[in-house]
């Protein structure tokens, strides 16, 4: 458990012991910070989504709840841009995403870009904390 | 302190094999460092590699639901 907290610390440490970078001046401070949002929730997703595919029947047995919410995260949704479908998580991403190529085409106000940011950032949110859960759990390590 | 700045990879490095999960942690941890870097929007470049990935993990086993 102490090597636990001393490895997190030092991640920690290392990975956030900086701030955010200065938006350079010509470039729309929201489309940055969504595409800072775009890029962090797809490695949220990766993360969230690696370590329960890495031992799914430990997680189904010892953390139920957060294996659904993962196969939620999965299942397969339209994207009619794409004539496709992709898993929700990339879905979301999708959208925000296309929302924010509107917004720069001029095709939607900062308005309709602002909600399309709120809404993902409490999937993605949402989707931290099962990770901080799940990387929690007692026996997370001897699985 | 330079010496302890350059055993730093290498401290690194061995993280991932201490714990199950933890590399995938650092790479959260590494890309969340990359996002707070940017200062400026993304070029076409970056926009389509972006996309491409998105559509990627279609076929990615982490992102595919349970066998029924």
């Amino acid at each position: 458990m102490k090597l636990k907290m001393i490895l997190f610390s030092l991640i920690a440490a290392i990975g956030l012991g900086i701030g955010c970078a200065a938006i350079q001046p010509g470039n729309d401070p929201l489309v940055v910070r969504t595409e800072q949002t775009l890029a962090t929730g797809k490695s949220v997703f990766d993360a969230t989504l690696g370590i329960d595919n890495a031992n799914r029947p430990f997680f189904k047995t010892n953390a139920p709840a957060f294996h659904i919410f993962c196969e939620w995260l999965r299942e397969p949704q339209a994207v009619p841009e794409l004539s496709t479908t992709l898993p929700r998580a990339s879905a979301f991403l999708y959208s925000l995403d296309s929302v924010k190529r509107d917004y720069k085409a001029s095709r939607s106000n900062s308005n309709a870009l602002y909600s399309a940011l709120v809404t993902f950032e409490s999937v993605s949110a949402q989707t931290a904390a099962w990770l901080t859960i799940a990387t929690n759990l007692p026996n997370f390590n001897q699985q | 302190m330079a010496s302890i700045l350059a055993l730093l990879p290498s401290i690194i490095a061995l993280i991932p094999s201490l714990t199950v999960g933890v590399e995938k942690i650092i790479t959260l941890v590494m890309s969340i460092r990359a996002a707070a870097q940017q200062s400026q929007e993304w070029t076409p470049a970056l926009e389509a590699a972006f996309l491409e990935a998105l559509v990627a993990t279609k076929t990615n086993p982490a992102y595919k639901q349970d066998a029924k």
